[in-house]
């Protein structure tokens, strides 16, 4: 499905995105911010902040996001699977005033990781951290656990709008980085791949250790 | 109230389960075979599907009284036969005496119907025989003093009508015997015996128009051969048959004629769809299948109410307007419409409708914009207080059939949502709240998640290593049981290795390089890696061996790996026993729960 369809000599990725998140850590205003705010709102949908789609062009390359709201309540929580299938990408949002909430991030990883493996990018966000004086998450732990599952961490406030474009950004370039070296290795294979994806490295001869982590263990 | 309920719905899950799917099916079939899609044939030819297989369904529905204008000039065809034709009000007559108590018992039953057709009836009892014929519903309103003969043409009717309609592209004696059979006993499954009691006269109907649809109704022949035994057999349906067959004879002979060749394509294309061994023809079957276990529909009904009882607040809204009962019945009306388009767009195109009128009630002019944490506790209320059972297949069809570019866009997301609010509802219990999905729905969620991403899942990535050259990968298409040594094979072929002899399957990770034994199955190893906790990062080598032993340090790490329970197995254990309908060409009917496609099952 959803990975890179090239379109004629531009080439057009296509990627799909899952908002995951207990209630009320704001990633509905995330997503919002993110899509309505800058960039012209052109975005197809003419519903509200369950579905948004974005355009973006990035290094020459356009991208089109679809991003998946879900429904943070715990009753909700078994109808995970039917919004995450098929993603390339996962924003994982807690607040940062809430413990639990991060303590549902990491189910959420645990279950994509299962359900997914490393085929997806994942982002885990503290929302926010305008209300850095109530923070109940630290910094450290949050940015630590990320690493250990191979995720990237951000901090973002939707009310100050801050961090979203850089988190949507450059989760789009790695689901592109990771839509190219799939479409390469679909192709002619070859030469790249020494540098294969995934961060696995191949080094003929001495079979190195990989670095924990999938994608998004990267930079 | 709750009767009221159980006359409306049974007739249209009747009537979505057996009928609807497969006039559907036959329309969307016959309009992707012209090759420029053009859209007068669908339409038409759909609209014949419908009117010639389904005359009880046309109007048996009480949601459909504005029925008789689509086929008005079918219900003139139907007018003028009916009154022609003595022969069926002869053989009507015959039976009359021996129906007359069954049907007079039944009758007088608590369902009574909605009145929206009874007007018409009144008019006079021969002018109105076609529209009994049309209508159960009508022929219920009759003053049940009236003989009985006027309640039985309903019954019977359809036929000459059907026959005479020159909308009907099939050969009238086109079903072999034994195809007819079985499509018989299909319309008789266990859904019609549950609901005998409750619905004994739409039970009648029916039974009574297989006869003679017998010798004419293609429409029937589309249902599964699945098994069911035959239930009963009326005795003056069969009556009727013997009188009514050798008229309908002549006259099939003469329609058959005058089929077009777009008409033959269609029967073609239905022929095909009936072939289980045609990779369609499995898709249909199992579609069919699919709709045909309709087990699930008592509890959801039960559900529904329950649900209908709970306050959106109590869903986790927060604080949203909510739809009031005017509102609700404008949603209603706008699902009953989606119900009845056959295009799956266009259905998504109504349910996006009906989720943008849901959010403007939301906003209430606020501006506010409402994200799911709001939404879907609200769709799912608004689904509760719908009460359409029929809604949960419709939701299915439009999952099995809508484009699978579709899928991924709005379209996709709001039908995501619907099925899975209608999986909370259908699983809802008053202790358990819903915390898991089914095993029913995750099963079902499974099966379609496999089938419209069958491909995907049979991908298996091998880097070449070469010595001198560094390494190349290629993602080969590897089946659920290749073992490591047709992997090999295969990667000999593909990277053009000279001397495949001395290369083997590696599986590398963590650091180390094992071997892989040649009976092992790749794929069942990635699939219980994806499946382990912390998932470590690997790849499948296929590179020189290098010396002799690196075999057998190999082989006790991935005995483990073949063995370790597979986490997810309570994902899976019950796909066993719904697995045999699958569609997948590759994996056919082999797909024991032991050896399923590993890696299938993790893309749940």
């Amino acid at each position: 499905m959803a990975t890179a369809g090239a379109a004629g000599g531009g080439k057009t990725f296509s990627f799909k995105v899952v908002l995951l998140g207990e209630g009320c850590v704001g990633k509905t205003s995330l997503v919002l911010r993110y899509c309505e705010n800058k960039f012209n709102d052109k975005h197809i949908t003419t519903l509200q902040a369950s579905f948004l789609t974005k355009k973006l062009n990035i290094t020459g390359k356009r991208v089109n996001l679809a991003i998946w709201d879900t429904a943070g309540q715990e009753r909700f929580h078994a109808l995970g699977p039917i919004y995450y299938r098929d993603s390339n990408g996962a924003i994982l949002v807690y607040d940062i005033t809430d413990e639990d909430s991060f303590q549902k991030v990491k189910n959420w990883v645990k279950e994509l990781r299962k359900m997914l493996g490393n085929e997806i990018c994942l982002c885990i966000v503290g929302n926010k951290i305008d209300l850095d004086k109530d923070r109940h998450v630290s910094v450290e732990d949050a940015e630590s656990y990320a690493e250990s599952v191979g995720a990237k961490h951000y901090h973002t406030s939707a009310k100050l709008n801050k961090g979203i474009e850089e988190l949507f950004l450059d989760l789009c370039k790695r689901m592109m980085e990771t839509a190219q070296l799939e479409e390469r290795a679909k192709g002619n294979g070859a030469s790249q791949s020494a540098s294969s994806r995934r961060g696995v490295q191949i080094v003929d001869d001495e079979p190195q250790a990989m670095p924990a982590g999938g994608c998004c263990s990267s930079g | 109230m709750p009767e009221k309920i159980a006359w409306i719905n049974v007739p249209k899950d009747e009537e979505e389960k057996q009928s609807k799917p497969l006039s559907r099916l036959g329309s969307s079939l016959s309009a992707g075979l012209s090759s420029s899609p053009s859209k007068r044939f669908s339409i038409s030819s759909l609209a014949s599907i419908s009117r010639q297989s389904l005359p009880l369904s046309l109007s048996s529905s009480p949601r459909r009284p504005k029925g008789s204008s689509l086929s008005s000039d079918y219900e003139d065809a139907q007018c003028h036969l009916a009154l022609e034709e003595q022969t069926i009000e002869t053989a009507i007559r015959r039976t009359q005496l021996s129906r007359q108590n069954a049907l007079r018992s039944t009758i007088r039953d608590p369902h009574n119907p909605s009145n929206r057709t009874g007007g018409e009836v009144l008019e006079g009892p021969s002018q109105r025989l076609s529209d009994m014929s049309l209508s159960t519903d009508s022929s219920d309103s009759l003053d049940f003093s009236q003989p009985s003969a006027f309640l039985i043409p309903p019954l019977h009717d359809p036929s000459p009508p059907t026959v005479a309609d020159f909308n009907i592209q099939l050969p009238l004696s086109l079903p072999p015997p034994h195809l007819r059979l079985s499509s018989i006993n299909v319309d008789d499954d266990d859904d019609d015996d549950e609901e005998d009691e409750e619905e004994p006269i739409f039970g009648v109907s029916l039974e009574s128009d297989h006869e003679p649809d017998q010798d004419q109704d293609q429409d029937l022949t589309m249902l599964p051969p699945c098994s069911s035994t035959r239930r009963r057999s009326s005795a003056s349906a069969v009556v009727l048959q013997k009188a009514l067959r050798g008229n309908l004879r002549k006259m099939s002979v003469v329609f058959n004629s005058l089929l077009t060749p777009e008409k033959r394509a269609v029967r073609k294309v239905r022929e095909l769809s009936r072939d289980k061994g045609s990779y369609f023809g499995s898709l249909v079957q199992e579609y069919l299948s699919y709709m045909g276990e309709g087990a699930g529909t008592q509890e959801l009904k039960e559900n529904l109410s329950l649900y209908k009882a709970r306050t959106p607040q109590e869903m986790g809204v927060a604080d949203a307007l909510t739809p009031d009962s005017v509102a609700i019945e404008k949603i209603r009306n706008k699902f009953q419409a989606m119900c009845k388009k056959y295009s799956p767009e266009k259905e998504v195109t109504i349910l996006l409708r009906i989720c943008k009128l849901i959010y403007t009630i939301m906003e209430d002019n606020s501006g506010r914009m409402y994200g799911a944490d709001d939404f879907l506790p609200m769709l799912t209320y608004v689904l509760a207080q719908c009460d359409m059972p029929q809604l949960d297949n419709e939701i299915l069809y439009m999952m099995e059939l809508l484009d699978p570019s579709l899928l991924h866009g709005e379209g996709g997301y709001y039908l995501t949502s619907a099925y899975g609010a209608m999986s909370l509802i259908k699983n809802f219990k008053e202790d358990q709240a819903a915390r898991v999905l089914s095993a029913e729905t995750r099963d079902t969620l499974h099966q379609w998640h496999r089938r419209r991403t069958t491909q995907r899942s049979n991908y298996l990535r091998v880097a070449l290593q070469e010595l001198n050259s560094g390494c190349t990968a290629k993602t080969l298409q590897v089946r659920p049981y290749a073992t490591v040594e047709d992997v090999c094979q295969l990667c000999a072929r593909k990277f053009k290795v000279l001397d495949p002899e001395s290369y083997g399957l590696f599986l590398q990770m963590e650091g180390s390089s094992q071997q892989l034994a040649p009976d092992t199955h790749p794929q069942k190893i990635k699939a219980e890696l994806h499946s382990r906790p912390e998932a470590a990062p690997f790849l499948f080598v296929y590179r020189r061996v290098a010396n002799s032993g690196t075999l057998s340090s190999a082989t006790p790490n991935l005995n483990h790996l073949d063995t370790t329970p597979d986490p997810i197995d309570n994902l899976n254990h019950l796909s066993a026993d719904l697995s045999e309908p699958s569609s997948e060409p590759g994996v056919g009917s082999d797909l024991g729960p032991p050896t399923q496609p590993p890696q299938q099952r993790l893309h749940l």
